[in-house]
């Protein structure tokens, strides 16, 4: 193991054959670099939290639910309200990662995981739930989903990202 | 020595030939003095009101005429660094009055020399005829305020890693610390963190030596300027023979041309990388542009039909309009699988350029110690950029990647049509000439009218501006595009910029070369132009057919995120409708002032054939107006945006 990222468990065996898969996706991640240090812990009801530095100044949280599926980057985006130009932006964008005319590479493929976001108090959350056997693709899908939300906020939202991860004005 | 001279002031009689002949050309033209400054029939409108001309003095002309001094020991010390500047190959010098000695005597020797109005405004000038040629420009400033006028130039030279050769006078040796006269000052600390070497010039037999270690930085590695200061005792200092000066002896023996080259091992794994990947990608910067690498960059895409996407300080050394080219396909950066970073000496990290999480890096860069910096590697190759990539082509198998090539078409026609939408809604904006409007009748002009599409070099400055015509405007061969102000994110050198691109497409050099006195273009904002506009007059002295585009939304860039504060906002804007073409014309260009969206590109041909017919600077105001920024109201509003490709800047 090298600089330091094993992943810190819980000291809990896995609920599901998922949380295996779930923990080295994500920590290939820490290990290549690409997450500056990641850290686990247990959350309420079986559930798990991964934290690590990535694309923004303050750490990034996916919460996982072996039972469901689900991968949770919760109250993801700041400063989003329900109803803003943004909010249906971003709404859209996410819709169209599982579209059909996407490459296979890009895509969120239906048959193994859902994509959805969601708005409360002004913070946008996005989840990935992936289907049966398929939790290692679904962390894979939440990380690159993340990473493409990212990148259009940068393209087509550029004061969003000054105003709310300091990224640079000129 | 002797022998050497005379060859130096031949070679040198050549290089200021041209610049002799066409100052020549250009001061009488055909009709005298005051038609050519002005142009006829401007000359003739400025006698009818009985006002003077602008006119270039007579000394301009004699200076081009003069034959070089032959110089020889006995030699000043400036006068024997002046010579190592000549043998190492120096191209250009931008300075302001100061300096005299060592100024002078680089001028003697037969190196072009430009001044301006401000030191920085030159220094930025040196700085973008590095990165327009790939070869080495000085720039000199008087000791004190000459100097630091310099500072920003100095730190925008260095974030886009401009092998620029700082030269300041600096007082005397014996009078330091002592504040006798003015402008005392200790240079050499405040270009630290900026420069990659720096040097007070305290012993006058060193002098030689000393220029040794300024060309051994610049010219090996990765460049970044060097700072030399040059207090009176050494500038004035007397050598009556060879002997006087120490380590007087050809640069072949104080420096090596030679070049590090790639471990065989690591080229084996990028091999192994490139060879298994399904969607390979190679990030093209500075280093294939210092490195003239851009043939091998062809070869090694071309074998391995890999495409190849621009980052850095200049463009096109990867053609755009090549079927491999990923320039203008950003939809598709995400879906690399492996990325070839290649002389990127300035490393985004991590969510600045678009690859996704699940991309793999390797990076060739001569500088060990910079690989793996910002952005965590798979495979680091140690080498001269050239080097590396002619031994991955010639150890790549001939590779098809069909479906990963059509998807960076289908990205890169997505993007020309989301460009295409954008023009139309700004030809919409019918009372003011919106920034997509501009991007476009550029890039029509430029690329798809008349024009050769390779042929205008293109100075890309600007803030919000360059946001749009960044989008548009494409390079075809090496350096066609110099990238504005870069990381270092400066407002306002852009009018310097030209200055120095203009030069080196006058005297063809590095990569100009065969583009030799065509005009250049200069984009940039109107908060860009205050700061270096004075520089026109720069343009119109040395006649240099420079077309300037300001455009002209009447406020900073950073209005936007104030226009809800009432009492800060005056902070961010001007007076509404300034006629910076007017400022263009009493400095001696040419202006234009365009209000509506379909005057713009008469205005444009307007000002290229000034530039053609009597080599003349343009200013051309477009007026916009700040609103367009506004998202909710002038869609598509303020852009973003993704990196590397056309659009990049930061890195």
């Amino acid at each position: 193991m090298e600089g330091g990222r094993r992943v810190r468990t819980a000291g809990r065996g896995p609920q599901r054959g998922g949380l295996d898969e779930v923990r080295a996706g994500l920590q290939q991640y820490a290990e290549r670099g690409v997450f500056r240090g990641l850290a686990e812990r247990p959350a309420r009801r079986g559930r798990y939290e991964f934290t690590f530095r990535w694309l923004a100044p303050s750490p990034f949280t996916l919460r996982y639910d072996p039972v469901s599926g689900t991968l949770a980057f919760r109250d993801l985006l700041p400063n989003v309200p329900a109803r803003s130009a943004l909010a249906g932006a971003l709404r859209r964008f996410v819709r169209g990662r599982a579209a059909a005319e996407l490459p296979e590479h890009r895509r969120v493929d239906p048959a193994r995981a859902g994509v959805r976001c969601s708005v409360r108090r002004s913070a946008l959350s996005l989840e990935v739930v992936a289907r049966e056997n398929h939790h290692g693709y679904g962390v894979n899908r939440a990380v690159n989903l993340v990473h493409e939300v990212f990148m259009h906020l940068h393209a087509y939202f550029p004061e969003y990202m000054w105003e709310n991860f300091d990224a640079p004005q000129e | 020595m002797k022998t050497k001279t005379r060859s130096a002031k031949r070679s040198g009689g050549a290089a200021a030939g041209s610049r002799r002949a066409f100052m020549r050309q250009a001061v009488l033209g055909g009709a005298g003095a005051t038609a050519a400054a002005l142009g006829a029939g401007r000359a003739a409108a400025a006698a009818e009101e009985d006002v003077k001309p602008i006119t270039i003095p007579g000394e301009f002309e004699k200076a081009a005429a003069a034959p070089l001094p032959e110089i020889d020991f006995p030699m000043s010390g400036a006068q024997v660094f002046a010579r190592a500047c000549k043998e190492e190959g120096v191209k250009a010098l931008f300075c302001c009055p100061g300096n005299y000695d060592v100024v002078h005597a680089i001028g003697d020797v037969g190196i072009p020399t430009y001044s301006g109005r401000h030191e920085g405004a030159l220094c930025h000038a040196a700085d973008a005829f590095c990165r327009a040629t790939g070869e080495v420009a000085a720039t000199s400033g008087t000791e004190g305020p000459g100097f630091t006028d310099m500072i920003c130039a100095i730190s925008a030279a260095n974030s886009a890693r401009s092998p620029i050769l700082v030269l300041a006078s600096n007082k005397t040796i014996f009078a330091e610390d002592t504040e006798q006269g003015i402008q005392d000052q200790q240079q050499q600390p405040l270009t630290e963190g900026i420069r990659k070497y720096g040097k007070r010039l305290i012993t006058p037999a060193r002098t030689w030596e000393y220029a040794g270690y300024a060309f051994r930085q610049l010219k090996s590695g990765v460049p970044k300027p060097v700072h030399l200061d040059f207090p009176a005792e050494v500038a004035r200092a007397r050598f009556s023979d060879p002997i006087d000066v120490e380590y007087f002896y050809d640069k072949t023996r104080y420096r090596t041309d030679a070049r590090p080259h790639p471990d065989p091992r690591a080229i084996d794994r990028a091999v192994e990388m490139l060879r298994g990947a399904e969607r390979p990608i190679i990030v093209s910067s500075n280093g294939v542009l210092y490195g003239k690498a851009w043939d091998a960059l062809r070869k090694l895409a071309e074998r391995a039909h890999v495409p190849v996407v621009e980052s850095g300080a200049m463009k096109g050394q990867f053609p755009a309009g090549h079927e491999l080219s990923a320039d203008a396909a950003p939809a598709a950066l995400m879906s690399a699988d492996v990325v070839l970073l290649v002389g990127q000496y300035c490393m985004p990290t991590l969510g600045e350029f678009a690859f996704g999480p699940d991309a793999r890096y390797v990076r060739i860069d001569p500088a060990a110690e910079d690989i793996g910096r910002n952005l965590p590697i798979d495979v680091g190759i140690v080498s001269d950029e050239r080097a590396a990539l002619e031994a991955l082509a010639d150890a790549m198998p001939r590779q098809r990647r069909a479906a990963w090539v059509a998807e960076v078409a289908a990205a890169r026609a997505a993007f020309e049509a989301e460009n295409e939408e954008y023009y139309r809604t700004g030809l919409g904006y019918s009372d003011a000439v919106h920034p997509a409007v501009v991007g476009k009748e550029l890039a029509d002009f430029l690329h798809h009218g008349g024009l050769p599409a390779d042929r205008t070099t293109i100075l890309q400055g600007g803030y919000g501006i360059a946001r749009y015509t960044r989008r548009y405007l494409r390079a075809f061969r090496p350096a066609q595009i110099v990238n504005g102000a870069y990381q270092y994110g400066a407002i306002g050198p852009d009018v310097g910029y030209t200055v120095g691109v203009a030069a080196a497409v006058r005297h063809g050099v590095g990569a100009q070369a065969g583009f030799d006195g065509h005009p250049v273009i200069g984009i940039t904002g109107d908060g860009g132009f205050g700061y270096t506009a004075m520089e026109v007059e720069t343009l119109s002295k040395y006649r240099f057919p420079a077309v300037i585009v300001v455009y002209n939304n009447n406020a900073w860039g950073t209005w936007t995120g104030q226009r809800n504060n009432t009492i800060g906002l005056p902070v961010h804007l001007f007076q509404e409708n300034l006629r910076y073409d007017k400022l263009g014309e009493a400095l001696g260009a040419h202006g234009e002032y365009v209000t509506r969206p379909g005057e713009l590109r008469p205005a444009l041909e307007r000002a290229y054939q000034v530039a053609l017919d009597e080599s003349r600077p343009s200013v051309i105001n477009v007026q916009a107006r700040k609103e367009f920024w506004l998202r909710d109201q002038y869609p598509p509003g303020f852009l973003g945006k993704i990196e590397p490709g056309v659009m990049s800047y930061y890195h």
